[in-house]
């Protein structure tokens, strides 16, 4: 029996729903923007799924296409937004250091530009190199060099001392 | 101090918020939405044709929108910093550059005759490199500042200088992070009419076609940006002065603003009318 594309449709969206809802909320940080975000995707997805469904690499060109949603969502909303994070950040934590330093961690996240996260994501998350990410993104290599610099900047991580291993 | 493990650590948690085979609600009432479109379709013939009459009409009224902005900003020459309205949709060039190929000889995107308010832009790159190192340097690591959290002191970002010109009216950064290897320049005009290349079908995000940029030793006009380029920055580069890191040399003037690669005469003069590649 023949599947339709509703049926082929639906299947992806079984099976692909939990990951894509993973890496949206590893990229945006937040669990219900991630499943917002995911369904905007899949819907998009299903008006070109001649073109996911040809595509070598189904989920690898479903995820860019989330990637690319979640860093020109930015680009329209982004700056109208107010920072949500701001309370959770000045907030002085009673802890140990190490929950403190993740804390810290989490929060100097949430307040990064989302091209520069998205590329962090991309890169310690997903594993891609440089000129992958330029070709997800649909940018220059030199623009995510730079985003990965700027962005392992203000997390405070030393990227040329913890990063030596990586091309 | 967090490492790279922690990042690795914050991204496992942040996954663990979605349990295994969940099933989001959100997802399944657009799923259903989507599906039950074709039948919805059908119910509603006529309603596709009144859909594509008024896009119809929305199309003439933009048309016309900007046929009329065009005609305005014809007679625009005003020099850079002064403020205007000029929109930042720009009319579409029929000779545009190609992004990413080399400047192999000059090349001028303009809305009227390249005149740089008086100052006259160097004719080929030879030129363009002894004008630039003609100016008083300024210190770079004065420019490499990064953006402060809230509540924090500035923090340096060594290898990244940036700054605007005294108008406010173009944002640079030098970006000189890979050891041994050419630094990158990047400029962006929040206001100019020259023109540009049009959108290229591979770029998905944004087109910033006010951009110029020279990126391994290659000079391009207009870049695919899916965000800021730049991170707000306070420092201006004052006119007369120049800023040269690894091999990149720009040079604030009232008339223009020029940057090019100083081993091999690349580079750009740009100003809100006229942008000029070499």
């Amino acid at each position: 029996m023949t599947l339709t594309k509703a049926d082929e449709f639906a299947e992806f969206v079984a099976s692909q729903q939990t990951a894509l809802l993973r890496f949206g909320v590893v990229l945006c940080g937040d669990r219900y923007l991630a499943e917002e975000l995911v369904a905007d995707v899949l819907a998009k997805v299903y008006e070109r799924w001649s073109d996911v469904a040809a595509a070598d690499h189904r989920n690898a060109y479903v995820r860019r296409m989330l990637a690319n949603h979640y860093v020109s969502w930015q680009r329209k909303w982004g700056r109208l937004l107010p920072h949500v994070d701001d309370a959770l950040d000045t907030a002085v934590p009673d802890r140990t250091g190490e929950h403190a330093d993740r804390d810290s961690l989490a929060a100097s996240l949430r307040r990064l530009p989302r091209q520069q996260r998205a590329v962090l994501v991309l890169h310690f998350y997903e594993g891609l190199p440089a000129d992958a990410i330029a070709e997800v993104l649909g940018c220059r290599a030199g623009t995510v060099r730079s985003h990965l610099s700027r962005g392992l900047e203000a997390l405070r991580i030393d990227y040329t001392r913890q990063e030596a291993t990586d091309a | 101090m967090p490492d790279l493990r922690d990042l690795h650590n914050e991204f496992a948690r942040l996954e663990q918020e979605i349990p295994e085979y969940y099933r989001s609600p959100v997802i399944a009432e657009r799923m259903a939405q989507i599906l039950d479109q074709p039948r919805r379709r059908a119910h509603t013939g006529r309603r596709p044709t009144i859909a594509m009459a008024l896009l119809a009409a929305a199309a003439v009224v933009a048309l016309a929108v900007a046929v009329v902005s065009i005609s305005r900003r014809s007679g625009d020459h005003a020099p850079v910093g002064q403020n205007s309205t000029a929109i930042k949709s720009p009319p579409i060039s029929n000779s545009p550059s190609t992004q990413g190929s080399p400047s192999q000889s000059t090349s001028t995107h303009s809305s009227s005759t390249p005149k740089a308010n008086g100052a006259a832009m160097p004719q080929t790159g030879s030129e363009l490199i002894s004008y630039i190192q003609g100016a008083a340097l300024v210190k770079v690591s004065d420019y490499e500042q990064g953006e402060p959290g809230p509540g924090q002191a500035m923090r340096p970002t060594p290898g990244i200088a940036e700054f605007n010109t005294p108008s406010g009216n173009i944002t640079c950064a030098i970006v000189d992070i890979e050891p041994g290897g050419p630094a990158d320049v990047q400029c962006e005009a929040q206001q100019a009419s020259f023109h540009i290349p049009p959108k290229p079908a591979s770029c998905q995000n944004d087109w910033a076609g006010y951009f110029g940029f020279i990126e391994q030793r290659e000079v391009t006009v207009g870049a695919c940006v899916g965000g800021p380029e730049f991170g707000p920055t306070t420092q201006v580069l004052p006119y007369g002065s120049a800023i040269r890191q690894a091999g990149i040399g720009c040079r604030s003037e009232s008339g223009f603003l020029a940057c090019a690669d100083l081993s091999t005469g690349h580079g750009f003069a740009v100003n809100r009318d006229t942008l000029k590649t070499y």
